[in-house]
């Protein structure tokens, strides 16, 4: 008998019945979905097929219409709250005009712990965050290989730069479970093997790393876990089988004779 | 409406006063001559409020890209005065009440129709302002709606000067303690939701805030220009500084600065104040715009050339 006890340690997420709809288009439907805890999960899926849906319904930023998410046992509203989910966006989706330093934005992964000190401390302006919080800021960011940058403004990174920023905000915010929307897109490789290792890295002190990718090389080379999404869960296990070369052709036809089924519906209505 | 006010409020206000004029004795006679008169030292305090609470908050509607939320919000003010006029309710009541409702009417287009947000504000704000006109065209003897369409800093009521410094108070008071949640509201709101922040509340407290500043200077600088008080400022900040918090205190005092001068200027030349402080801080915008150090059009240009 699995006791509740015991599912906590084993999952890191439990998903039930869950249907999202977004711009009043239902983007996944009553999907059901298990991650183990302490692995790093890789989800695949064709463009449009609801991985940033699923992972922005983890963070809390989509509500679902129906369904249920448990994060670590408990309600994922209290996971949050307690800091345990950090969230890394995809980069094109900030603001790097923003009037931020490089440490300044990865402080911000802290301000969840800074909140749950309580007392008059959490009212503090940033910057006059305690040392545990700076030494936290600069770990991250020595982890990615940005701690001589500490000052610079956002604006002026690369691209594999603001990545790896995005990440170190992430890796600050110390959770259980981080959620990384397509961490590897637009990098080059020396920010993608140094991406890699700090994955694993966290991986390996048993931290739980769920990546959205479309990299399926990388996704059967590198993940212990894959989850194969197409508008609902296709396929989960090991990276192997569940992203084998058949599953993929299928998953990838099937989404383009749905979205082929979309456009000529909406054809028919622009022709009536 | 001054007799049924608490004395203390204007006790706050004559001491907020003798303050300012101890700085103001220090200049020299030629300038500091007009702030002789009462109605000028009050002038003087209403503009440097509303100069600090509305460069305090434009930073954030530059950021939010807000500007025209605050157009929206301070033209769907006008119904709520004319109302409040018939009822013989305070002014900034009514005001508030409208002002506060259209946003939130924004909101529930944007949300259950397919209507984007501008179009949403766009349609909303010209329908309030609309039902304003139509109200204030069956009152015939209001001399104070034309006050609040324009501003008249000099003759700013003390029910007003109360109001702007409660909000300005207030304004200070949200953005040091909540600092930090504003940040991340602005920057991430996504990542705001991934350490368990309720957005919706952050999201509606500021646009309440917003609302309130629009109505405490709705007598100083109208309806119409409120909102260059609101998008100049923060404009102008973010064209010369890297750093939220210097952006927020460059564009108080960009508020501050142009305020004060635009009121004097007013006084010298007798034109309406609320104009002239606006032309003073489109000045100080257009001389970023060409002059900043490192994003100014001339020193740009100047430094392709010199490479």
């Amino acid at each position: 008998m699995v006791t509740e006890a015991l599912k906590q340690k084993l999952l890191a997420v439990e998903i039930e019945g869950l249907s999202v709809a977004y711009d009043s288009s239902l983007v996944l439907d009553d999907v059901d979905l298990m991650l183990p805890a302490g692995q790093l999960v890789a989800m695949v899926g064709p463009n449009g097929a609801g991985k940033s849906t699923l992972l922005r319904t983890l963070v809390g930023s989509l509500k679902p219409t129906r369904g249920s998410v448990r994060i670590h046992g408990e309600a994922a509203e209290v996971q949050r709250r307690a800091g345990q989910i950090a969230y890394m966006p995809q980069h094109e989706l900030v603001d790097w005009d923003f009037p931020l330093s490089v440490e300044e934005l990865v402080l911000s992964g802290r301000y969840g712990r800074i909140r749950m000190e309580g007392g008059w401390r959490r009212f503090l302006l940033p910057s006059m965050a305690s040392k545990s919080h700076q030494r936290a800021v600069r770990e991250a960011l020595a982890a990615v290989d940005m701690d001589q940058q500490l000052d610079q403004p956002i604006e002026t990174l690369s691209g594999g730069q603001r990545k790896r920023v995005l990440l170190a905000r992430a890796l600050a915010q110390q959770a259980r479970l981080l959620l990384l929307d397509e961490p590897l897109v637009g990098v080059d490789r020396r920010s993608e093997e140094l991406i890699m290792a700090v994955l694993r890295d966290q991986r390996s002190q048993g931290r739980t790393v769920v990546m959205v990718t479309h990299d399926i090389a990388s996704a059967r080379r590198d993940a212990d876990f894959a989850v194969l999404i197409n508008r609902g869960v296709v396929g989960t296990g090991d990276p192997a089988s569940t992203l084998s070369e058949e599953m993929i052709t299928r998953t990838a036809t099937a989404a383009w004779l749905s979205n082929q089924r979309k456009r000529s519906e909406h054809d028919a209505l622009e022709m009536a | 409406m001054s007799a049924t006010l608490p004395g203390f409020g204007v006790a706050i206000i004559d001491a907020l006063i003798a303050v300012l004029m101890l700085f103001i004795n220090l200049l020299p006679d030629a300038i500091a001559e007009p702030f002789q008169y009462r109605f000028m030292q009050r002038a003087l305090l209403t503009s440097m409020l509303v100069g600090a609470v509305c460069g305090l908050l434009s930073s954030y509607v530059i950021l939010k890209r807000w500007s025209l939320l605050g157009d929206a919000i301070s033209h769907a003010v006008l119904p709520g005065v004319a109302i409040a006029y018939l009822l013989g309710l305070p002014f900034f009541v009514g005001a508030f009440a409208t002002g506060a409702l259209t946003s939130l009417g924004i909101g529930v287009i944007e949300r259950n129709s397919r209507i984007k947000s501008d179009a949403a504000m766009g349609l909303m704000f010209t329908a309030a302002f609309a039902l304003g006109v139509v109200i204030i065209s069956q009152i015939t003897t209001a001399t104070h709606l034309m006050h609040i369409l324009f501003g008249n800093v000099l003759g700013v009521r003390d029910s007003a000067l109360l109001l702007t410094l409660f909000a300005t108070v207030l304004a200070l008071i949200v953005v040091l303690l909540f600092y930090k949640e504003l940040m991340i509201y602005v920057f991430d709101p996504v990542q705001a939701r991934s350490l368990g922040l309720n957005t919706g509340f952050i999201h509606y407290g500021l646009i309440l805030l917003l609302t309130l500043t629009i109505v405490a200077s709705l007598e100083t600088v109208g309806i119409i220009l409120v909102v260059a008080m609101l998008i100049t400022p923060g404009a102008t900040a973010y064209l010369l500084v890297n750093r939220l918090h210097h952006m927020i205190w460059l564009s108080t005092l960009i508020g501050v600065v142009s305020a004060v001068l635009g009121l004097y200027l007013a006084f010298h030349f007798n034109v309406a104040s609320g104009g002239t402080m606006v032309l003073v801080v489109s000045a100080f915008f257009l001389l970023a715009f060409l002059f900043a150090p490192q994003r100014g059009v001339v020193m740009r240009w100047r430094r392709r050339v010199s490479a």
